[in-house]
């Protein structure tokens, strides 16, 4: 009984066994991760794969890179440097949107008598982009539409286009805000008669020290070199060009810079590549870009709106994991972010020992976090030859969230699967183990029922019709118990079965001693017969004692139950005790008003006889027996108390059972086969009530107290 | 003529003692050890009286199925069952039968004696018109002491024996409480006190049968009973 209170039922054996299953999603884990270490690698040679491919494309192709290596445009003596702009350019004369000049050698300034200029250049969306900050003490605009272009303050730009026609435009303001550029030379074109060039955009705004112009022209235009210079007015009367500066001549086309605009083969290569979500770069030998291609952030596109799931279950679930799991896998599963910041970086030069490395000739790839942590960037560099040496590198940058992101919905779905799976199968275990720990429990009860407290066959256990290991085991334990109540019954019987065997030759003695007695006997004989009478009068006691119980037991299963007095039955009693025992004192202590009680007043006074008799038997002489009614919470206590000897303390609770007795020794005529006791329990059992014995208080005697229901 | 009575008996000890003592009082016996014997000599004779054992050898009931085949013969023969079984559903199988007499083996020679003899002083009466009344009148109550008949407002009272001899014993002094002892000893009857107890309840229903309201028969707890027909 203890054990169980402690040890772990049959249902939490089984579901700590249940633990098992955690092993599922574990392993999942352990296969995602493998998974992912795997794809990882297959990126990383992807990714390797496609810089070498690159490369070799752009192999032995000196072309792309002895223009610009020769003369790159904006090398460091001619200061017209085209730099790649991240940033799209508003034409609004503030530089603001323009990368800031990284020293003064990025941003030279070249400067005439009057006139000084600053120019910056830039490319983007196959656009040439020039912002001049112009220094010039009087700024004077053209008189009008029609007044020579160079009347007033300019920027004057040559270039050979593409065709090897030298074009020469102006841009001469008629004041602040946007200004149309006219073409002087080329093209039909004169100083007399300038044509108004709509593809080159110019903006123009004055500062505190002169002016800066911002122009926007295609790089269609632009062939293999290009002219720049300030010219400016000082004297809005006379008109005269007073200064020039700039950093190349622009009269004829042999003054001119040579240009490569790195648009062109390798940016339509790369293009060709056109990988969504990786980005190329090719720069040179001087860590310039040359070229560079894709983002690292996808474009984004229309999200698939919720699949509508084909049956309500899907959908349903669907919610289901959109409200409950979706929100906890967020907190704890890494999604990949595509809003991540890879920091500022110069878009014209690609510095890292990544590109040292692969300038030196070697391939490499590499891992980086981006510079907010919320991505990881994989590159791959390569060298691109030619002519044995190295020209410049490929790298290749995509991040690793493809590959988070097949990650994370594996593990989801790992997640969620396990989930079902570890719910689905702890509650069918539990189920079971909950079936088997019921149908072993009622076993267990059956099992209890069938024997009571004092050890005799209550009943029998209803063999289960199951064909597994309990069911034969209640089939075991039915049969077993059938067996032992039948084995029960015989020893019960027994007593009964005794008494009937002896009474027979009891009645042969009898019948003899009576015949005896007819004749005429001796004095002598007459004395021997007086004690064999004796004797078989005392054999017929203990058979009447020992049937006692099993007739009352008969006698009870066909009482009838009345209603009566229990006050009336108590006194009555008591009186007839006090003739009955001349030699014994008995105090009654009952209420006056009646105590009405429902059962057999017979067997109630049997009872009594029974406790009082054994009150007698063990009262010291000369005290007096109480004989007790009291009344407590609708139940009438009877009690008899007598002065005498204490209760052994091991024997209390079986002083009621059958064939007990504490008496030590044979010292009375009457037989005591214990069952004055017995009777007093079945006749209080009968009335509903429970009968119980005790050491007074002051361990002066003993008081055996019987509870019995009121019947109000 | 000759007072004949059978004793069937499967205890040779027992049998050939009661049938000692019986003569040795001036009766004719017959001593039969089991049922066929028994009945086969009933159906040539009838014997005054029968005295049964119920267990007879192999038969259980042996001696039931006697009674009955012997009622189904003659309706006043007495039968008397002297047995070992004791219980209470023995008892009223036996009388309903109709048994005159339900006696354990308990029973003392000289208490058989008196039975037999009242038995068959009933018996004797109840064939001839009566010479002298010997009445006990209580109220409602009549005893016939000669015949063992009792009637109760006029209607007959089926009382066996010892039940007749209970009524009486309380009857005689109404109001006087007559404790255990004293019946068994006006019953000639050595039983114990639960026995007692099974009989005045099957004296008090009989009563009843006859009249629901039958109150006359007291219990007085720890004591006894007590007669309290009206008029006391």
């Amino acid at each position: 009984m203890n054990l169980r209170a402690v040890a772990p039922g049959l249902r939490t054996q089984v579901l700590l066994l249940a633990l098992i299953l955690l092993a599922v999603p574990w392993v999942g884990y352990r296969y995602v991760l493998e998974m992912e270490r795997f794809l990882r690698e297959g990126q990383e040679r992807a990714l390797g794969a496609t810089a070498r491919a690159v490369a070799t494309a752009l192999h032995n192709r000196p072309g792309l890179f002895a223009t610009s290596g020769a003369a790159p445009l904006g090398s460091s003596d001619s200061g017209l440097y085209v730099r790649a702009l991240s940033a799209p350019i508003v034409l609004d004369g503030f530089d603001s949107d323009w990368p800031a000049p990284a020293d003064a050698s990025d941003a030279p300034i070249y400067a005439g008598a009057t006139v000084s200029i600053v120019p910056r250049l830039g490319k983007r969306d196959r656009h040439l982009y020039l912002f001049a900050t112009v220094s010039d003490e009087h700024v004077v605009y053209r008189a009008n539409a029609k007044a020579r272009p160079d009347s007033a303050d300019r920027i004057e730009i040559a270039v050979v286009d593409p065709h090897g026609s030298f074009l020469r435009f102006v841009v001469a303001p008629l004041g602040p805000g946007r200004a149309q550029a006219l073409r002087v030379v080329g093209d039909g074109a004169s100083w007399e008669t300038p044509i108004v060039e709509p593809r080159v955009e110019a903006f123009f705004r004055e500062t505190r020290r002169g002016y800066t112009m911002e122009l926007r022209m295609p790089l269609a235009m632009i062939g293999p070199r290009l002219g720049l210079q300030a010219a400016s007015v000082d004297d809005p009367e006379r008109r005269e060009t007073t200064s020039m500066a700039g950093p190349t001549g622009i009269d004829n086309p042999g003054v001119l810079e040579p240009v490569v605009i790195p648009e062109s083969e390798i940016d339509l290569a790369l293009q060709e590549l056109g990988r969504t979500t990786t980005r190329i770069w090719v720069v040179d030998r001087d860590h310039r870009v040359l070229a560079q291609t894709g983002t690292l952030k996808p474009v984004p596109d229309q999200q698939p709106a919720f699949q509508q799931g084909s049956s309500i279950g899907s959908r349903i679930w669907g919610w289901l994991e959109q409200a409950t799991l979706r929100r906890i896998y967020v907190q704890v599963l890494r999604r990949p972010r595509d809003d991540f910041d890879e920091g500022t970086q110069d878009p014209s030069a690609l510095i890292g020992a990544q590109v040292d490395e692969a300038l030196a000739g070697s391939s490499t790839t590499r891992w980086r976090a981006t510079a907010d942590q919320r991505a990881v960037v994989l590159s791959a560099a390569h060298p691109i030859r030619a002519a044995n040496a190295v020209a410049g590198a490929v790298v290749v940058e995509e991040t690793t969230n493809a590959i988070l992101s097949v990650r994370t919905r594996a593990l989801e779905t790992l997640f969620t699967t396990a989930l079902v799976v570890l719910t689905l199968g702890t509650l069918t275990l539990f189920i079971f183990a909950t079936r088997l720990s019921t149908r072993i429990r009622r076993l267990r009860d059956q099992a209890e029922e069938a024997v009571d407290a004092q050890g005799r066959m209550r009943g029998g256990i209803a063999a289960s019709s199951a064909a597994d290991e309990i069911g034969d085991l209640s089939r075991s334990l039915s049969t077993m118990v059938k067996r032992l109540g039948e084995y029960n019954d015989y020893l019960e019987s027994m007593g009964g079965r005794l008494a009937h065997e002896i009474r027979t030759p009891i009645a042969v003695v009898r019948s003899s001693l009576d015949n005896l007695s007819l004749q005429m006997l001796p004095e002598e004989a007459k004395r021997y017969m007086d004690r064999a009478r004796e004797g078989l009068t005392r054999l017929s006691r203990v058979i009447t004692s020992m049937t006692e119980a099993t007739r009352l037991e008969q006698t009870l299963q066909h009482a009838e139950n009345e209603r009566f007095d229990l006050t009336e039955v108590v006194s009555g009693c008591v009186n007839g005790y006090r003739l009955a025992y001349p030699h014994s004192v008995f105090d009654l202590a009952a209420p006056s008003e009646p105590v009405i009680v429902s059962g057999a007043p017979e067997l109630i006074a049997q009872m009594l006889d029974k406790l009082v008799a054994n009150a007698v038997d063990f009262a010291h002489s000369n005290t007096p027996i109480v004989i007790g009614l009291a009344v407590d919470k609708n139940r009438a206590l009877l009690s008899v108390s007598n002065d005498g000897p204490e209760l052994p303390e091991n024997m209390q609770g079986h002083l009621f059972e059958s064939m007990v007795s504490i008496r030590s020794g044979a010292s009375t005529t009457e037989p005591h086969l214990g069952m004055g006791l017995y009777i007093v329990r079945l006749i209080a059992r009968f009335h509903g009530g429970a009968a119980r014995a005790e050491n007074r208080a002051d361990r002066s005697g003993v008081t055996i107290t019987i509870e019995l229901p009121q019947t109000t | 003529m000759g007072r004949r009575i059978a004793v069937v008996e499967d205890e040779p000890a027992i049998r050939e003692n009661y049938a000692d003592v019986l003569r040795k009082h001036g009766y004719e016996v017959a001593t039969y050890a089991n049922r066929p014997s028994a009945m086969q000599a009933f159906r040539t004779q009838l014997p005054s009286l029968a005295i049964i054992d119920v267990g007879l050898g192999d038969e259980m009931d042996g001696g039931f199925t006697l009674c009955r085949e012997l009622r189904s013969l003659s309706a006043t023969l007495p039968i008397i069952f002297l047995t070992a079984r004791d219980s209470d559903f023995d008892v009223v199988s036996g009388l309903r039968l109709g048994a005159d007499d339900y006696l354990t083996k308990d029973v003392s020679l000289p208490h058989l004696l008196a039975r037999i003899a009242a038995l068959f002083r009933r018996s004797d009466l109840s064939t001839m018109p009566p010479a002298q009344e010997e009445v006990l009148e209580r109220g409602d109550l009549h005893l016939d002491l000669k015949r063992f008949s009792v009637s109760w407002q006029g209607t007959a009272v089926d009382l066996t024996l010892t039940e007749f001899w209970m009524v009486h014993s309380l009857a005689r002094f109404p109001g006087h409480v007559k404790d255990r002892d004293q019946l068994m000893r006006d019953a000639n009857l050595v039983v114990d006190d639960s026995t007692i107890t099974s009989h005045m309840k099957r004296i008090r229903k009989k009563f009843l049968a006859v009249d629901a309201a039958f109150e006359a028969i007291d219990t007085v707890y720890g004591m006894g009973y007590r007669w309290s027909g009206e008029g006391d």
